[in-house]
């Protein structure tokens, strides 16, 4: 079946007067959802069921490292949690940013999405201190243990997407600040906005799964 | 078809003013904040409270769930938006509790339990190379006689 359908009549016409900004109309769906949002919400699917593996993968094997420390010995859970609230915060700023590009306020829209940078390069921060006092402190390299082993990968691969979503909110202030107040797309704000969220969604099931369950 | 599609298209991607205001944004956040704290208070007082594991697990689950959904229901605007998108995601996430609960099978043996460390002893790594005996040599004469 085919998605995308060219437009005809009312749709697209109601819209011609500021393509750029309702680009998202110009293409009416068979989902009835954009196709931009339904490819991220696709992609979130498919993320789910990484993480799914890793967090799996990591619960089995926490426990099972021979040498160096166990997980209760090297967390440090209070630091864990303001990283946690910073990626909170973030996503907070990320909604604001959004209802601010739908409300076509160009500086509040643009403070907002520079707040979800600037959080999720903190919450990078946080996580370089945590590894590399793993590292230097506690002998905890990626190859120590299982254990290790299976924790770099799962928060490694969430603070990966982290930085990915960093480099996307650098790229939306950017374009926004170059093209002015032209430039208003709430779709892709809409888009990295979901991919924003779902990696704080992915953060809190880690907090909760692999830094509180310590000792379960 | 096509008229009906954009109508949806446009009521789903940019309706935002319908989904939510800054003022219950920040309700959220608080919210959030809230349950984050008390989260990191159950961990930090679970032995003066005297809260039992199984408890605690519970309650930290479901304080866990409660964000999740706060998030994807009104940060990511599902609660507002098309149902297919609810149902793509519960599909991933169904996936990804199949694939926990297989890899929980496959790779975690019965006779290995590894909060009780017995797996610490299946696996346990051969002897330093200057402790070990060489290898040419007969344990039986290695050993020290008796007088």
């Amino acid at each position: 079946m085919m998605l995308d359908t060219h437009h005809t009549g009312s749709a697209g016409a109601a819209h011609a007067e500021a393509p750029e900004a309702h680009e998202a109309h110009a293409h009416p769906t068979n989902t009835g959802v954009d196709n931009r949002k339904f490819a991220m919400w696709t992609l979130i699917a498919s993320e789910c069921f990484l993480f799914g593996t890793l967090i799996g993968n990591y619960l089995i094997h926490k426990n099972r490292g021979i040498d160096g420390p166990k997980p209760h010995e090297v967390y440090q859970i209070d630091i864990t949690t303001l990283s946690t609230f910073d990626l909170l915060m973030s996503s907070v700023a990320m909604v604001l940013a959004l209802y601010y590009c739908n409300a076509r306020r160009l500086r509040l829209f643009q403070f907002w999405t520079a707040v979800v940078a600037v959080g999720g390069l903190i919450f990078l921060g946080f996580q370089y201190f945590e590894f590399s006092h793993f590292v230097l402190k506690e002998d905890l390299g990626l190859s120590r243990n299982i254990f290790a082993s299976s924790f770099y990968l799962l928060t490694g691969c969430h603070g990966a997407h982290v930085t990915v979503g960093v480099i996307w909110m650098l790229a939306i202030l950017t374009t926004s600040l170059i093209k002015g107040e032209k430039w208003f797309n709430s779709t892709m704000v809409e888009v990295a906005g979901l991919y924003w969220h779902f990696v704080d969604v992915v953060w809190i099931i880690i907090f909760t799964v692999v830094y509180l369950f310590v000792y379960v | 078809m096509s008229n009906h599609n954009a109508a949806a298209a446009h009521s789903h991607g940019h309706d935002e003013k319908a989904h939510g205001t800054v003022t219950l944004y920040m309700i959220f956040a608080v919210i959030l904040c809230v349950i984050t704290y008390f989260e990191w208070w159950i961990f930090k007082h679970r032995a003066s409270i005297g809260i039992s594991q199984r408890l605690m697990v519970i309650t930290l689950l479901t304080l866990s769930l409660v964000k999740f959904v706060m998030v994807c229901g009104w940060y990511m605007h599902l609660r507002y938006d098309h149902k297919s998108l609810a149902k793509l995601l519960i599909g991933g996430m169904f996936l990804a509790s199949g694939t926990f609960l297989a890899l929980g099978i496959i790779v975690h043996p019965k006779e290995c339990d590894a909060r009780k460390g017995e797996c610490f002893k299946i696996q346990e790594p051969a002897p330093a190379p200057d402790t070990a005996a060489p290898a040419d040599t007969n344990p039986a004469e290695a050993a020290p006689t008796a007088p």
